[in-house]
Order: structure tokens, then C-alpha cells, then sequence
């Protein structure tokens, strides 16, 4: 009776909710793609776009800025304070909801009993659980911690890390190398469980993890490891896209997820909010200068870019949509390559692997190589052509962050208003402040000053 | 009134005291039989008392009784619902019995037997709040359902009309939780009724008790806070089978459209043409984008852009149209209403028995709606032997509701219909509408080929159907066996299966499927080919629904008399199951007469439009299965003690478990519980005013719960069968854990007196009431980092007071006989405790007057406002306050306005509410008529809004009071129109002050008339017959605010009278 009676009050009143507990539950939960990779026009997923919005690939006119949200038009001009009150502040939110979602799904697997038989299962799980967590970590990391000065990173603060699921836990900033040793080490943790190529694009890789261990060692300046986790990644797979093939006329030239490049898929967020300025119908502009370099016989020009009355405008994506795609594809791999050879003298053979990626860019027979007379030389060409090849793929905020560090000198200037704007190099406004609806909940959590 | 059998079985207990005193010289042992004087029925329970040997003895189920007295003793009889009888007892007849007639009482609050859906209790020895309706008063008035029934006239019951009926469309005392479901728990006979109220035939209806405080709820546990409506069915009457057959036809006209504020033709065709010198239309008259070319602009600019030479003359001719003709011509109609009903039924000593079939037609005032119900009832009651009953009752219910698409005043979509524009033509042929594309882009897609694109609305509601049929069952049986003595066992069980289709169907000829086919037809331009994405057909949105429900009760009954009370007691045990399964399809290609559907569709890919320049997938929305499973287990038990036939002491306790929070909660959950006490003042020795007949006083205190869904204690996900990229489950996490989660509970404190002066002509009851509302469910803020920005706590409480006052008097009772009935209900609350960041910004309070705010000493449903300082004389602009000074910085207005800064006007539900109620009677002929009111409450008048007029393409009225030139602000507070409009401006505007009026109204609700014949005085072929009218809405006789809009029909049309005719024969 008492058992009976037990699983009468159990019965759960909704079928459709779901109290996690199957292998089964876990992965469902990790294929929520809205969340977890920001899919299609859901406006969610891990990747804050408060970088991007600062980055330089892009101007407004003067009467869509007023339109845009407060928030925006913050981030828009670097203003020392960036939230609003009333606003959700969904560039940290909805990154910590998909490190949420990695952390239900670790804790389960913790005390879940499982049969042999689902060990690849299980596998899968676990893998890109800690990959999905350690993505998430990664993109916060990029807008609300400072850039990652190998020499400060102990002393500087980073991001909270959230490790469980329990509503209970102690939230605190951990320190920046804590941060980033927690990204890298989750990632190589990851690589034991996960499978070379992932089943759907949208579900991490052994292929997806090595690309942004690549990425991730990268932004560490770190480029002998990052070298490593590039050559790792086109060894798996490193075909490329051929734009002679696409049709530049048409309004989203690019394949869906089909596209062979994509090694992971995710979308940076925002699309969803109202008048969010990277929405290329709406209001971002590409910078003139920039739109300059392509050359003519450059296909991107045409695949990326549209014409119109009020300036150039960029397309639509990489992976087929008009959301922004900001997941790991092959093209930013080369490019790491390319630019980890450069860094340690190996010119020919940086822009031999650049050369190559570009070929399949360019108008077929029309790509003259780059050749180059020395490193700084060599370099400026990888960083510029990565400039143009990632373009509004939530990669242009770290590269002027981390090329600052080295002493590149890159300054932001905007034009809103009759009123100039500038972002000197290294400036405190790199780094966006922890919104107030965080803080207001600890007595002792530190503000990042700007 | 009329004493029933049914309450033998609870209440028959017989006892005789003898007294075996000394002086027995006289006296012997005589017989007699009390007998109802009206029905000729035996009535048992009656206290008879010797004077000469004080002795008392109570009647058996026969009506017999046996005392100890002397001929020419005096006898005093005493019986709940008669009039007391004093009479001498005088030598026994053949049969060896004197028949003692006791009158039904006038006085209904003695006569009131209050049912709780576990027991039933006489009202004189109850210590709760109980509200009762009986049949007449049901019977009074004529609906298709018999919520409608109850409005008015009973204090406690609050039915919300006009714009407050969005909040809570009715509630007992209140509303007492803030996410949980407020609705009244609604029991048929002994179990909640879990079924639609809809299938629910008044004229099955017997009497319906209302239990309003703890001590008369709490029987209920834990779904008991929101008070309970207990519907008590019909049973059979008469010895001899009794056929009663009802009917009745009602008419209403077309609503009246004039309470809609509309902006005139000419007004709008000038406004359009003023938008159009401003360079509004100027893209869509260059055309050069996909979306000029498509998105629609109103006819007169569509003239304008054209200029044909004779423009003037044709912009007249759409200033002479009004739109409003053809709406109430061709979308409304006059309803009709037609319902009959049969019940045969009668009552032996074997079986109690009763069929009804029941059959309501209404044509519904839209054209395309109608609804129709039959329901068939049984009703057995076997008396298998002395002591073992059996109960087995059967409804069926079907109803049927149809719509076509037909949005009446509202028709037109998101830009609304033009004041100018024509449905049909001269000839009364449908006019096609263009408010979703521009007439000119869809003639020149449609050269490719493609479908007919226009929209045709008076076309579209026949070719639209949304139907939903529903087929009800429901199954009753019951076993009672009186053990011995006072004991009594009872067993029930209830079976319930509701099953609905619903079907929401559009013909392949009606615009929505042509439209879909057409926006998805992907043309290739060079070849001149098309395929269709969309299949070719129509599009069934189907949805199938079945709740099972199982309810079974053993309950154990035990009644003990003694020297100086009784004891009556119940305790009982029950189980509930109620599983509710959805299956819901969308089918495209649909053809309803071959039954086809065409299954091969692509949804995930995203085609492009023809219609924009984004891609979209094929809408698959609303597909999919649910199932939800409600268990409860609850453990009961009440006690009432009557002492020495005045004192009554009463106490419940109750325990419930479900399955929503896991067994972990539960198994902590507090129990909850109720304990009152009442005192007939007026038999006490020292009471002396003999003109009171009755009074009595009482007062209770408990503890009742609520149930809300909103929470559970596990990680709660819903599971998806595919992703926005994928065709793989997947899973959004709905709520984190919460380990935590208790029922809300409402504490009630009752305090209430019952009175009966003048020979029962004046009774009533006046009550007062504290209601604290705690562990209310809301939501309280989190850490984001969390991965979550808050979660579900019982964290908030509510407190509110009120009372509850009802007079019933007999103001001539001759042959002219007139009584009145006057209610008056006032419950006003609080909330006290929010933990969740309120909010300080005004303006997040001021957009919904109809939403919940949650803010701490005020009402949950609040009109707050922004201040208003009239109109700037020299331009007409709107102004606010800021900081003290006047301002028309609208964004700061807007934006900074703190709640405190808000003017508050007050509660949104009625305050006070109540009827009067005036019935007079001459021989055969009946008339009454209820007055209600409700004070004490406030409501937002509309008015036009700038950025409406540009967007949509309608307007207020308002728009002719606008301010054109200095000096109007005097007159008018409308500020001046203009392009570009502000929004930000326009809501300055709209939330001010001068918007929120007073709702307070009295209303004239209904007059009966009836003429009623009997058998024994007018010789008709029937025991009796009442022909009747029944008119209603009658509409405001007054209403307190200036802006002249009945808040019954705010900027919505307006009912027209009702008037019914019915017939209702007995034989």
C-alpha cells in the first residue's frame, strides 16, 4: 500500500515535463538548440553580442541610433555604464540559462546508474555537456572579463564559474586564469568522451572541441598550443567551400548546416530582442573602408554583402539565415594556423595555408597568392584577411582586445550625432561591467571598473 | 420546503423519552402523525413537547409518533421550515392516530437544509456561512447555463461584468491568491465537478448552497479557499409518477454597435489625406521595395496615390459610407434562444426515480455562432431494505458550439476595418478587404498563376468553422447501510469521461488556405512554373481532448442523541483520479468530403515568401499530445455538538495529498481545520422579546487550501520531438527544483448573526469576515547566474475584510402579497507581503488595469494612473507632472515616473456590491423584478491614440473633441493629432488620470412575470401551469462617471433586451 499509494502521489500531473532521468532526458536536453546554440530566430544560446556591437565592422545613421534599445546604443558608443534598469541584460543571462543546462545534465550524470550498453550514450553526454559549459564560459569571458594578459591573469578577476545545478551554490568571480584554466581543462576532458564528428551540427565534437581549444589558446596569446588544437582540428576534416559554387544572387547564398566548414554550430544572440542593430536588414551599416578591401574578384563581396539605398549591408550568414553565425568552422581554423606559423617566423607556410583557404574565395583562376617579405608583413595580411573572412561572426571583439595586448594600437572611433566617440587602446571599456541585477545580490562582488 | 425523503435517510433518527416519574395519574400512552399540511407528506424529526409533563418526543420516518399525555394536554410541535403548532390533544380517532398538520413556514431561513457535498446540515444548526438558492429562485430567471442563474441573488457571490470580468469572471468573497486558480470549486451532488459548467442544465437543478467560510468549506481541504458552489440535482417527488415539462423561447436584438466609439468616414478620409501630404504613404506610392508593394494602406490613399480626375468626388462618396451599417447587417443577427426540458419522476417506498431529457438551441447574435446541448439525466434511489440504499444516477450531456469567422466589430485584422469601408456592394455582394496585401500587388502576382488572393470577409464565416462537440458522461453510484443505532456507512463512486473534439476548419476556398498556398507558392519567374509548399486544400486544425475521472469516498456517519444534544459526525476517506489526455493535428490539403489530407509537406525547410523578403517554415504550430494527471488522496472528519437545542459546537479537520509537489512535501503538509460554534439566542429562558422569532449568532475560524500548478519540487522540462535545426528530442527546462513547495492556505475568521422578527415577515443575516491569504505562490527574483532570473515560492500573503448582509421581508402577505429581498456584499483585500522586486517605475502599472500588480498595501487588481495637467494652451500638446512642475517631457514622463508618483484611484473588482429584489403576487399573476449595483470601483474609459489613427485604420471618436485651436483646451482634454505620431506622447496621453472613472452602477437586471394556474382552483388537465416572461438586460438604470460609458459595455457594443417566453406544466 505504501508503495503504491507513493507512486500514485508521483504521477506527474504534466506528461509532457519531463523530471530528468534517463540518458535519454540528458541528451534531449543538451539538443535544445534554441538554448544551447542560439538556432534560428529563438534569440537565445550562449554567445553575448554585446562584443560584436562594439566592434568596428559596422556604423548606424544617425536616426536609427535613437532607436535602438538603451542598452545598445550603450555598448554602441562604449558609455561607462552599459544596462538599464527594467532591461534584462540577456548577453549574461542566457549563457549562464545554457551553463545551466550543462550543469543539470552533469549533476544527473552523477548519480544516475547506467547499463553497458549505453556507454556511447553516456559518452556523448558527458562530452559535450563539459564542452557546452565550457563554450559558454569561453563567450562570457570575452565581454564581462578583461582580455587575457598571460602575465596578470592571476590577479585580475574573471567570470563567476558555475559548476553545479544546485540553487543553492556560492556564486563568486573567479580569478581570470582560474577562469581560463577551467575552459581549457574541460575541453580536454571533453575530448576523452567525445566523438570525432557530431551527428547534428548543432552537438559538439572531438572536431568542434579541438577548434576551439584552438581558439581558446588563441585568445591565451598561446600560439603553440593553439598551433597544436589547429593542426588537430584539419586533421579530422579540413575541406573547404568552394563560393564558386553559390549563387551570390541569392538572398541567403550559403546552405543551410549543411555547409562542410561548420565544425559547430552556434549563433550569437539578440536576434530576438527588438531592434537589435546587427540584424542586417535593420540598421548596421558595413563600414565603408572595410567593404573597400575586398577585391573585385572576391566573391565574399558579392555572397556577403548587399547594396542598397542606405549603405552596404551584410547578407545573411555562413550557415544559410539571416541570424549571425558564430560557431567553429574551418575557415577560423586555417586562419589560427595560418596566424600561429606567422607568429613564430614560419612565414611562407602561414600564408601558404592562408592562400589555400582564400583560393576557394576568389572568382576561379583570379586569386593571386599573397606573398610577404617579412613576419610583421606576413601577419598584417593574416590579421586583415581574417578581418574580412570572419566578418560579424563574434570574433572581431577579442581579436582588437587581444591585438591591443600585443601593441597593435587599434582605436574605435563612432560618429553618432555630430558627436565623436573613441575606444583608445587597452581602455577599461573593453571589459563590460557585471549588470546590477547580479551584483545587487552579493555585498562583496567586485564591479569591473571602466 | 417540502420535506423530502432523502433527508430520512441522514436525519431519521427517532427516540422517545419516557419519563417514569411518580405522578403519572392521567397520562397515558397516545398515538399521533405529523403530516406536512401542504403535501399531505409525513414529516419525521418533529420535537413534540407536552407542556403538562414537559416531556419530548420526535416523529419516526412515518411521521408517527408516541407520547406520554392526558386529553386536553397542550402539544407543542416544532419543525425546521414549518410554522410552530401549539394545539390540544384531543381523543385519537378510529385508526387509533390524530394527524397534526404542521404549515410550511414563510420564513426561508428556518426552512434552509444546507448540503456540503458530504452532508447535509439544517441551516438553523449550522455554525458557517451558507448561502442557499433554491429551485424558485433558479427557476426565476432563464439561461442556457445556470452560472447566470446565481448572479444576484445571493450576498457573497461575485459575478465581475465589463471590463473586470477579464480579472476573475466570478469569485465567493474574493480573490485570496495571486497564480493559483481563483475560481469557486464547483461540486455536483457529492463530487467536484471537473466537466465543463457549460454542460451543466439548469433545469436540473434543485438548490445550490454556497459555502463561504472556513468552517463551511473546509470539508473541502485543500481546494476549498476559493469557496465552494455545491449543486444539488433534482430527485422524484409524489407517490404518483410526476411529469413536469418546461420550455422557453427567447429573442435578443442585434447588439447596439453606438457604444463603440468610431471615428466618422469624413474625419478619417481628411485624416488620411492629411497623412499623405506628410509623406506617410510616400514608399508605398514609389513602390520600389517588396515591402511598400505589399504592406496595405487604407482604400482612400490607395485613391489618392491613384489620382484618378475624379478624386474629390469619389474621397466624398467614402465620407458618406459608414462601415458600421454593414457590420450590424451582415455580422450580427438577432439571437435566439430556445430550451425545453422534461422530467418525469416520482417517489415509492422501493424507489426514488427521475428522467430528464433536456434540449437548448441558441443562434447566437454573430452570425456562424450557435450552440446546442441535450441532456439526458437518471436518477434512482433503491430502498433495498430497512437499512441498505442504493443510488445510481447517470448525465449525459452533449453540446455543440459553432463559429464561423466572424470577429463582428473587430473584423479587419491588425489595422482594423476602415469607418468608410463596404463588405458588400450595392447589390449586397461580398466586397473583398485588403488589410493583409495591397490590392495592386496581389493582381500582379497573381498573373503567374497563382490563387484567388482576395479577402472576401462576409464570404469568410461560413468557409471558416472552429467547432467544438462534447460528448459528457457522468456515472454515479452510491451504497448507504445503517449498521445499528446511530451508525450509517456509505460508500460512493463517481465515473466521469468527457470527450471534445474540437475542429477549426478552413475550407479550401477560405482565405487562410488561399493565402497560405499563395505566400509559399514559389514561382519561378523565367519558366512561369509554380510549386506549391503548401498543398492545395483546405487546413483542419484538429484537436481531440478526454478527461477520465474517477472519485470513490467511504464515509462514516454516526449520529448519537442525548439527555442534553446530540452529536452528528462524519469521517471519511477519498481517492481521486483525474487523467486528462490531448492530441492535437493540423492537417493540410484538407478536404472534409473525400476525407483527404496530404501528409507530405516539408516543415523544416524555410522557403522564401512571396509576401517579404525573409524565408519562413510552413506553420506547424499546436501540434502535438499532453496528458496531465491530477491525484488526490484526502482524509476528513467533522464534528458538530448540539447542546440543550441552542448551543452548537462544530470542528473539521481534513488532510490532503497530490501528486504535485512529490510524496516529500506531502508527507510534511499541514493539515487543515475549522472550528465553530453557534447560539440560538432566543431559547434562552431569559430571552424575553417576543417579537423575535429567531436569533441567532455564530462565529468560526479555519484554515482552507488552495491548489496551484505553477511549481514542483522536481527540475521540471517539457520535452520537444524536435529542435529549430533538427528533428532530435529536446528538452527546456521549465523550473528548477524546489523541495520546498506547501499548499497556499487562506485563514478565515467569521463572525454572523441570523434574525426572524415579526413573525418571521423580517429575517435575515448580517456577517463579518477576515480573510488572511498566506504562502501564496509568486514568483521571487534570482541570481541570473543561476541560469534562471527567479523561481516559484509560497512566499507572498494577501489580507482583506468584508461582510455579507442579506433582508428578506414579507411586506404584505394578503391577497396582494409583496416581499423584498435585499443583498449587500463588501469584501475589500490587500496584499501584505511580496517578495519579489516591485517594480518602481510608474509606467509598468499603468498599461493594464486588468493584470495582477502586485504592490504592497494595495489590491491586487489596482487603477493607477500618471497625473494629468490638462492640455498646453498654445499648441494642444498633452501634460504630465514631473518632479512637482508640468511637464511634456513625455519620455521622462514615461520613463521615470515612480509608482509613487501615480495618482491611485482604487480596486478594479466591485467593492460593494449586492441586488433588491421586489416580488408581488395577485391570485394567479406573479411579478418581480431584481435591482443590482456595484460601488465602490473604477474603470478605464478609451479614447484615441495618435500612433492608432497613423498605424491601424480606424479611431476613437475622440478624434472630433481633439484640441485644433486655442482655447479648446477648455473643453476638451484630447490633445492635438499628429504625424509623425510619439507613442511615448500618446501613452502619457491614454494612462492619465482623466481616463479613469468611476465604475459604480445600478442596474435594472431583469423583470419576471408570471401567471400560474392550478388544478384545484382553475380546472385545467394539469396540476399546474406557470406561463411566464423573463426580460433581461435591461441595462444601467444609473452609473456614477461623467465620461456617460455604462463599464458593462466599455467602447464594446452594447446587449440589447432580452425578453423570453416560457411555459412550465406539471401533471
Amino acid at each position: 500500500m505504501a508503495c503504491s499509494k507513493e507512486s500514485f502521489l508521483n504521477q506527474k500531473p504534466d506528461q509532457g515535463h519531463l523530471v530528468p532521468s534517463k540518458l535519454t532526458d540528458l541528451q534531449a536536453i543538451l539538443d535544445q538548440d534554441q538554448y544551447m546554440n542560439g538556432a534560428a530566430f529563438s534569440g537565445g544560446g550562449p554567445i553575448p553580442a554585446l562584443g560584436e556591437i562594439a566592434a568596428d565592422s559596422y556604423y548606424v545613421l544617425d536616426q536609427d541610433f535613437f532607436r535602438l534599445p538603451e542598452v545598445y546604443r550603450n555598448a554602441y558608443v562604449w558609455n561607462k555604464d552599459i544596462f538599464v534598469a527594467g532591461m534584462k541584460p540577456i548577453d549574461w543571462d542566457l549563457p549562464y540559462q545554457s551553463i545551466f543546462y550543462a550543469n543539470v545534465v552533469l549533476d544527473n550524470l552523477a548519480t544516475m546508474n547506467f547499463n553497458d550498453g549505453e556507454s556511447s550514450l553516456f559518452n556523448n553526454v558527458k562530452g559535450s555537456a563539459l564542452f557546452y559549459r565550457a563554450h559558454a564560459f569561453y563567450q562570457l569571458a570575452q565581454v564581462f572579463a578583461p582580455p587575457y594578459d598571460p602575465q596578470k591573469a592571476t590577479e585580475l578577476l574573471g567570470i563567476p564559474l558555475r559548476l553545479t545545478a544546485d540553487v543553492g551554490e556560492r556564486i563568486y568571480r573567479s580569478s581570470l586564469d582560474a577562469v581560463y584554466k577551467r575552459i581549457a581543462d574541460d575541453l580536454q576532458e571533453a575530448l576523452k568522451y567525445l566523438p570525432d564528428f557530431p551527428l547534428v551540427k548543432t552537438r559538439p565534437s572531438k572536431w568542434a572541441a579541438y577548434g576551439l581549444l584552438a581558439r581558446v589558446y588563441q585568445t591565451m596569446l598561446d600560439y603553440p598550443q593553439a598551433e597544436l588544437y589547429a593542426d588537430k582540428y584539419l586533421d579530422v576534416k579540413n575541406d573547404l567551400l568552394d563560393f564558386n559554387s553559390l549563387d551570390s544572387t541569392a538572398s541567403y547564398p550559403f546552405a543551410n548546416l549543411n555547409n562542410e566548414e561548420i565544425a559547430f554550430a552556434c549563433n550569437m544572440l539578440g536576434l530576438g530582442a527588438s531592434n537589435y542593430p546587427l540584424w542586417h536588414s535593420y540598421y548596421a551599416l558595413v563600414d565603408s573602408a572595410l567593404y573597400k578591401q575586398y577585391h573585385t574578384d572576391d566573391l565574399r563581396k558579392y555572397v556577403q554583402f548587399k547594396r542598397t539605398d542606405r549603405g552596404v549591408v551584410y547578407k545573411g550568414s555562413y550557415e544559410g539565415t539571416d541570424v549571425n553565425f558564430a560557431g567553429i568552422a574551418t575557415d577560423e581554423v586555417m586562419l589560427i594556423k595560418a596566424e600561429c606559423l606567422a607568429e613564430r617566423g614560419e612565414v611562407e607556410q602561414g600564408l601558404i595555408v592562408l592562400n589555400r583557404l582564400l583560393e576557394t574565395r576568389f572568382k576561379e583562376g583570379s586569386y593571386i597568392p599573397y606573398i610577404a617579405n617579412n613576419q610583421t608583413e606576413a601577419l598584417d595580411i593574416i590579421k586583415s584577411e581574417r578581418r574580412k573572412e570572419l566578418l560579424f561572426r563574434g570574433l572581431r571583439w577579442t581579436d582588437i582586445r587581444r591585438y591591443n595586448l600585443e601593441g597593435d594600437n587599434i582605436r574605435l572611433q563612432r560618429n553618432v550625432d555630430g558627436k565623436e566617440y573613441v575606444l583608445e587602446p587597452n581602455n577599461a571599456r573593453y571589459t563590460y561591467p557585471i549588470p546590477m541585477e547580479v551584483l545587487s545580490f552579493y555585498e562583496d562582488m567586485e564591479q569591473n571598473t571602466r | 420546503m417540502k420535506a423530502k425523503l432523502t433527508k430520512c435517510i441522514y436525519y431519521c433518527i427517532c427516540y422517545i423519552v419516557i419519563s417514569l416519574g411518580s405522578d403519572v395519574r392521567a397520562q397515558q400512552k397516545m398515538d399521533g402523525r405529523v403530516i406536512d399540511a401542504e403535501n399531505g407528506l409525513p414529516l419525521a424529526g418533529v420535537t413534540i413537547r407536552s407542556n403538562s409533563t414537559a416531556q419530548i418526543t420526535k416523529s419516526k420516518a412515518d411521521g408517527s409518533f408516541v407520547i406520554i399525555a392526558s386529553v386536553g394536554d397542550s402539544l407543542f410541535f416544532q419543525h425546521v421550515g414549518y410554522e410552530p403548532l401549539h394545539t390540544r390533544y384531543s381523543q385519537p380517532d378510529m385508526q387509533g392516530a390524530i394527524i397534526f398538520r404542521l404549515i410550511p413556514s414563510v420564513n426561508e431561513l428556518e426552512s434552509v437544509e444546507v448540503y456540503t457535498g458530504y452532508q447535509q446540515l439544517p441551516a438553523e444548526r449550522a455554525t458557517g456561512s451558507f448561502g442557499r438558492i433554491d429551485r424558485e429562485l433558479i427557476e426565476r430567471s432563464v439561461s442556457t447555463d445556470f452560472l447566470g442563474r446565481l448572479e444576484n441573488v445571493v450576498p457573497g457571490l461575485q459575478f465581475n461584468r465589463g471590463d473586470a470580468e477579464s480579472t476573475d469572471p466570478f469569485l465567493i468573497r474574493g480573490r485570496s491568491t495571486i497564480t493559483a486558480d481563483a475560481q469557486p470549486l464547483i461540486v455536483l451532488d457529492d463530487f467536484p465537478y471537473e466537466g465543463d459548467l457549460q454542460n451543466i442544465n439548469p433545469n436540473h437543478i434543485e438548490s445550490v448552497t454556497l459555502l463561504k467560510d472556513a468552517a463551511a468549506a473546509s470539508i473541502w481541504g485543500a481546494r476549498a479557499a476559493n469557496g465552494v458552489i455545491v449543486v444539488r440535482t433534482k430527485r422524484g417527488v409524489g407517490s404518483r409518477p410526476r411529469i413536469e415539462w418546461t420550455m422557453n423561447l427567447g429573442v435578443q436584438d442585434r447588439p447596439d454597435l453606438s457604444t463603440v466609439s468610431t471615428i466618422s468616414s469624413r474625419d478619417r478620409v481628411e485624416w488620411e489625406q492629411f497623412l499623405f501630404e506628410n509623406g506617410h504613404y510616400a514608399s508605398a506610392m514609389q513602390g520600389q521595395t517588396l515591402v511598400s508593394r505589399v504592406n496595405p494602406i487604407p482604400e482612400a490613399v490607395e485613391l489618392m496615390i491613384a489620382d484618378p480626375s475624379d478624386l474629390k468626388g469619389q474621397l466624398e462618396r467614402l465620407k458618406e459610407q459608414d462601415v458600421r451599417n454593414d457590420i450590424k447587417d451582415y455580422l450580427y443577427r438577432t439571437r435566439t434562444t430556445q430550451q425545453y426540458n422534461l422530467n418525469v419522476g416520482g417517489n415509492t417506498d422501493k424507489i426514488n426515480y427521475l428522467f430528464s431529457v433536456g434540449y437548448d438551441n441558441n443562434l447566437e447574435s454573430l452570425v456562424g455562432s450557435s450552440f446546442q446541448r441535450i441532456s439526458l439525466r437518471s436518477s434512482n434511489t433503491y430502498k433495498l431494505t430497512e437499512g441498505l440504499q442504493a443510488d445510481v444516477s447517470m448525465l449525459f450531456t452533449r453540446t455543440l458550439e459553432k463559429n464561423g469567422d466572424n470577429r463582428g466589430i473587430n473584423t479587419g485584422g491588425s489595422v482594423g476595418l476602415s469607418p468608410y469601408a463596404r463588405l458588400v456592394d450595392n447589390d449586397g455582394n461580398s466586397k473583398p478587404y485588403f488589410s493583409d496585401y495591397r490590392k495592386g500587388f496581389i493582381d500582379t502576382i497573381s498573373q503567374y498563376g497563382l490563387l484567388d488572393w482576395y479577402n472576401r470577409p462576409i464570404d469568410e464565416i461560413s468557409l471558416n468553422t472552429n467547432r467544438s462537440t462534447v460528448n459528457d458522461f457522468l456515472v454515479n453510484t452510491g451504497l448507504t447501510y445503517k449498521v445499528w443505532g446511530g451508525l450509517e456507512v456509505v460508500a460512493k463512486y463517481q465515473f466521469h469521461v468527457a470527450n471534445s473534439l474540437m475542429e477549426n476548419i478552413h475550407d479550401r476556398e477560405s482565405y487562410y488556405a488561399r493565402d497560405l498556398v499563395n505566400r509559399f507558392s514559389q514561382i519561378n519567374r523565367s519558366t512561369g512554373t509554380i510549386t506549391y509548399p503548401v498543398p492545395m486544400g483546405g487546413v483542419a486544425d484538429l484537436s481531440n481532448q478526454r478527461s477520465t475521472g474517477h472519485q470513490g469516498r467511504v464515509q462514516l456517519n454516526y449520529q448519537k442523541e442525548f439527555d442534553i444534544g446530540r452529536l452528528v459526525t462524519i469521517a471519511g476517506y477519498e481517492i481521486r483520479t483525474n487523467i486528462k489526455k490531448q492530441q492535437n493535428n493540423l492537417y493540410y490539403g484538407y478536404d472534409a468530403e473525400n476525407s483527404l489530407t496530404n501528409s507530405r509537406i516539408d516543415f523544416i525547410t524555410r522557403f522564401p515568401q512571396n509576401t517579404s523578403t525573409s524565408t519562413s517554415q510552413i506553420p506547424l504550430s499546436n501540434v502535438g499530445v499532453g496528458k496531465w494527471t491530477d491525484n488526490f488522496l484526502s482524509y476528513y472528519s467533522n464534528f458538530a455538538f448540539e447542546l440543550l437545542d441552542r448551543y452548537t459546537l462544530s470542528a473539521s479537520v481534513r488532510k490532503d495529498q497530490a501528486n504535485l509537489f512529490g510524496v516529500e512535501s506531502n508527507m510534511k503538509g499541514t493539515p487543515l481545520w475549522s472550528a465553530g460554534a453557534s447560539w440560538l439566542l432566543n431559547r434562552e429562558q431569559f430571552f424575553s422579546a417576543a417579537f423575535v422569532n429567531s436569533l441567532k449568532l455564530r462565529a468560526t475560524y479555519g484554515v482552507n487550501g488552495n491548489v496551484s500548478r505553477v511549481a514542483a519540487a522536481y527540475t521540471r522540462a517539457r520535452l520537444s520531438a524536435n529542435g529549430e535545426t533538427h528533428s532530435l528530442p529536446t528538452a527546456v527546462i521549465i523550473s528548477p527544483p524546489n523541495k520546498n513547495l506547501r499548499w497556499e492556505r487562506v485563514k478565515m475568521l467569521n463572525l454572523g448573526v441570523d434574525f426572524a422578527v415579526m413573525n418571521s415577515r423580517l429575517n435575515g443575516s448580517l456577517e463579518f469576515y477576515i480573510k488572511k491569504a498566506v504562502d501564496l505562490l509568486a514568483e521571487t527574483p534570482t541570481d541570473p547566474t543561476l541560469g534562471f532570473t527567479n523561481v516559484y515560492a509560497n512566499v507572498a500573503e494577501m489580507q482583506g475584510r468584508g461582510w455579507d448582509f442579506q433582508i428578506n421581508s414579507y411586506n404584505i402577505n394578503k391577497a396582494i402579497t409583496w416581499q423584498t429581498n435585499l443583498q449587500y456584499s463588501y469584501y475589500s483585500n490587500t496584499l501584505t507581503k511580496y517578495l519579489m522586486p516591485v517594480s518602481t517605475t510608474g509606467r509598468t502599472y499603468v498599461s493594464s488595469l486588468t493584470a495582477i500588480k502586485p504592490i504592497e498595501g494595495k489590491p491586487l487588481y489596482t487603477a493607477l494612473s500618471f497625473p494629468w495637467a490638462g492640455l498646453d494652451p498654445t499648441d494642444g500638446a498633452p501634460r504630465s507632472y514631473l518632479n512637482g512642475e508640468i511637464s511634456t517631457d513625455y519620455a521622462a514622463v514615461y520613463n521615470t515616473l515612480s509608482l509613487d508618483d501615480l495618482t491611485y484611484h482604487g480596486a478594479v473588482q466591485p467593492v460593494h456590491y449586492g441586488a433588491l429584489r421586489n416580488s408581488f403576487g395577485y391570485k394567479q399573476f406573479g411579478l418581480s423584478f431584481n435591482i443590482s449595483y456595484k460601488l465602490g470601483y473604477f474603470f478605464r474609459t478609451s479614447t484615441v491614440i495618435n500612433s492608432g489613427l497613423v498605424n491601424g485604420w480606424g479611431g476613437h471618436g475622440d478624434y472630433a473633441k481633439r484640441w485644433q485651436r486655442s482655447g479648446d483646451e477648455a473643453n476638451t482634454h484630447v490633445p492635438t493629432m499628429l504625424y509623425p505620431a510619439n507613442s511615448t506622447r500618446d501613452n502619457v496621453y491614454r494612462y492619465a488620470d482623466i481616463h479613469i472613472h468611476r465604475a459604480d452602477n445600478i442596474r435594472l437586471e431583469d423583470v419576471n412575470f408570471s401567471y400560474t394556474l392550478t388544478n384545484q382552483k382553475h380546472k385545467i388537465p394539469f396540476d399546474s401551469m406557470r406561463l411566464f416572461s423573463y426580460i433581461s438586460q435591461l441595462g444601467a438604470i444609473w452609473y456614477a462617471n461623467g465620461a456617460a460609458v455604462d463599464p458593462y459595455f466599455n467602447n464594446t457594443p452594447r446587449s440589447a433586451m432580452s425578453i423570453a417566453l416560457g411555459v412550465n406544466i406539471t401533471f
